[in-house]
């Protein structure tokens, strides 16, 4: 079994009748550990949607998605906060990050929340890699954009997940740091051996990907 | 194991209680016995008769014990027949106290050793209960079998925590590896379909061309051989490009990034290039570059090799005349280098492909170019190793920008 994360007809729906939507139609997919694999589409097409299933943010109208061999759609909301926890970091266009929590609090803030120790040592290599050792104490206002991204994939990297999945993770940004944040997702996650999953406009981060995927009107068309 | 400890303890301190309790109690009855032996003997020898000298003296004798007069009180009554035993027997509560004690005692005892007995058997049980599943957890590991690690639950149910979490962990790596054994296995056999494909072409046309100057003589064979020659130049050149490859593919090439300065790479890299360059009348326009003194992590051999294969598509398919410009700049983690040409431009749909292994464009001018699709792959191959990237986008007007990423110092 290679794939880590898999879909089963996987289907979400809004509303009914002649207003139906179908914003994830019957997909069928297979992610592979340590892939990178981008996801595009227009918008509207249902690529965030399908980003938020796969990352249990939203539960499906019906069919599977298997998360190491094991079905998620299942998870009641306890197993579901866990699973988000532990097994997806996630990187928004918008960072996310607490005004009020300085960077390093920022990064150990999802570790704290699934009461578990933090590797310290790990998070510094981790601020490291990503040039952000030096703003450790600094709070998200007083960080540029590119270093708000920087530190919301430190947040998504600490709980040391499975997969990282990210949406449109440098639509903020110019396009010079938009290349230089993407350069570092893809070293860091293959130094730390994760999986990443990106939906993006851009046409060089999809260059870049082993595989990208084609969405339109909720079907993956390649 | 907190747990257990706490409960021990409670379980010995209550012990301890009601043992103090009972024994006070026990010995405060011995006291009261004593008291009304006493007051009993007193009321015997005195209500009747019994001069003030007598009951003086019966006095003296509760105040203060002495070894003499209990020895001659012992011979007195030993004389009508009383033994000190017998005596133990009329006053029964003490026997009855003593067994009391003793009763207490063993149903301590009995309690205090059984529940030690049950938490050492339990111990036992559930040690060997780790055992059997470790066991078993090795077996699978022998067959390749890693769905325990899938199982934290259970693992961590037999187990504490922090070894659940590391079985899981070693559990997964093992798994992840033999994957990638089987990943590489496909990897090489794809690799040799590939290559024997690449090699079918310009063998076949040897054979031919071979065959035909054997049929012909003078200047027809001489023209013949030479297309021979070609081909094999062309085999050659292949060789090398599959050697590179195969390495690459098999981890054979170590790269080793060290401090190397930028610009020796890249001065190096369009010397590589120059001579071919020069033919065309191809300029290199490195303007930008002469005041970034700055150090990346590298390994600079094979860094040029993968900048020189670049260059090398840049000068194949730039006119002649034109410029080919490399601008470096300073990034966050990153130093970008940026190499444009002024050439025929990579059309949107294969932008994504020409990375890929054998990847060969679709227009004529790139058929007519000799070529194998191996370059961009192997670029990638070795900026990636090193923690970098490389990427295209569209020249501004035409031709085509090859971005290339390194972490710097």
């Amino acid at each position: 079994m290679n794939a880590i994360l898999e879909t089963k007809d996987l289907c979400k729906y809004y509303g009914a009748d002649s207003q139906l939507v179908k914003a994830v139609d019957h997909v069928n997919l297979e992610i592979s550990q340590g892939e990178f694999v981008t996801i595009v589409g227009k918008s509207g097409s249902g690529k965030s949607t399908l980003l938020h299933l796969l990352g249990g943010l939203d539960n499906p109208t019906s069919g599977q998605i298997l998360m190491e061999g094991k079905d998620i759609t299942a998870y009641g909301k306890e197993e579901m906060a866990a699973y988000r926890r532990r097994k997806i970091g996630f990187i928004f266009q918008a960072y996310n990050l607490i005004p009020s929590l300085n960077v390093w609090e920022n990064v150990i803030l999802p570790v704290g929340l699934d009461g578990k120790a933090v590797e310290e040592a790990y998070v510094e290599d981790i601020l490291r890699t990503l040039g952000m050792e030096k703003k450790k104490k600094n709070l998200p206002n007083t960080l540029s954009g590119g270093q708000q991204q920087r530190c919301a994939i430190a947040r998504a990297l600490a709980a040391k997940p499975a997969i990282i999945l990210a949406d449109e993770p440098t639509g903020n940004l110019d396009s010079k740091t938009g290349d230089e944040v993407m350069s570092l997702l893809r070293l860091t996650a293959k130094k730390y051996g994760q999986t990443l999953v990106v939906i993006t406009h851009n046409e060089e981060i999809a260059q870049t990907a082993d595989r990208t995927l084609l969405i339109e009107d909720g079907k993956v068309v390649v | 194991m907190k747990r257990v400890c706490v409960v021990y303890l409670g379980i010995l301190f209550s012990m301890f209680l009601i043992l103090g309790l009972v024994g006070s109690r026990m010995i405060h009855s011995i006291y009261e016995t004593q008291s009304n032996v006493v007051s009993n003997l007193a009321g015997a020898l005195f209500t009747e008769s019994g001069t003030e000298a007598d009951i003086a003296n019966f006095i003296d004798g509760i105040r203060e014990t002495t070894p003499e007069r209990i020895e001659a009180g012992r011979e007195l009554l030993a004389g009508y027949g009383y033994s000190e035993r017998w005596l133990f027997t009329i006053q029964g509560s003490y026997t009855r106290t003593m067994r009391q004690f003793w009763l207490l005692l063993g149903v301590f005892f009995v309690l205090f050793s059984g529940v030690g007995i049950f938490y050492f058997f339990q111990n036992e049980k559930r040690r060997k209960m780790q055992l059997t599943e470790l066991r078993k957890l090795l077996t699978m590991c022998q067959r390749e079998d890693y769905a325990f690690s899938e199982d934290e639950e259970s693992l961590s149910k037999l187990y504490d925590p922090q070894f659940a979490d590391n079985v899981v962990k070693l559990g997964q790596n093992l798994a992840l590896k033999t994957r990638q054994l089987e990943e590489e296995k496909d990897q090489t056999k794809t690799l040799v379909t590939d290559i024997s494909h690449q090699l079918k072409t310009p063998v076949s046309a040897l054979k031919s061309c071979f065959a035909m100057s054997m049929e012909t003589e003078g200047e027809e064979q001489t023209r013949f051989l030479e297309a021979c020659n070609r081909q094999i130049e062309r085999l050659e050149r292949l060789m090398e490009a599959l050697i590179q490859v195969s390495r690459m593919e098999q981890g054979m090439i170590h790269i080793q990034p060290s401090e190397t300065y930028l610009t020796d790479i890249l001065v190096e890299a369009v010397n590589i290039v120059y001579h071919k360059a020069q033919k065309k009348e191809i300029t290199f326009d490195t303007e930008s570059l002469e005041e970034q003194e700055c150090k990346v992590m590298a390994d600079s051999k094979w860094s040029v090799e993968a900048i020189a294969n670049l260059l090398d598509n840049a000068v194949k398919y730039s006119p002649e005349g034109s410029r080919i410009q490399i601008r470096a700049q300073k990034l966050y983690s990153f130093i970008e280098i940026e190499i444009e040409d002024e050439g025929i431009g990579i059309p949107k749909e294969e932008q994504t492909l020409i990375f890929k292994r054998f990847y060969r464009g679709k227009s004529e001018i790139i058929k007519r170019e000799d070529g194998w699709g191996i370059g961009l792959y192997l670029s990638r191959k070795i900026l990636e190793e090193q923690g970098g990237s490389l990427f295209m986008r569209q020249g501004k007007e035409r031709g085509s920008i090859f971005i290339i990423h390194l972490p710097y110092l």
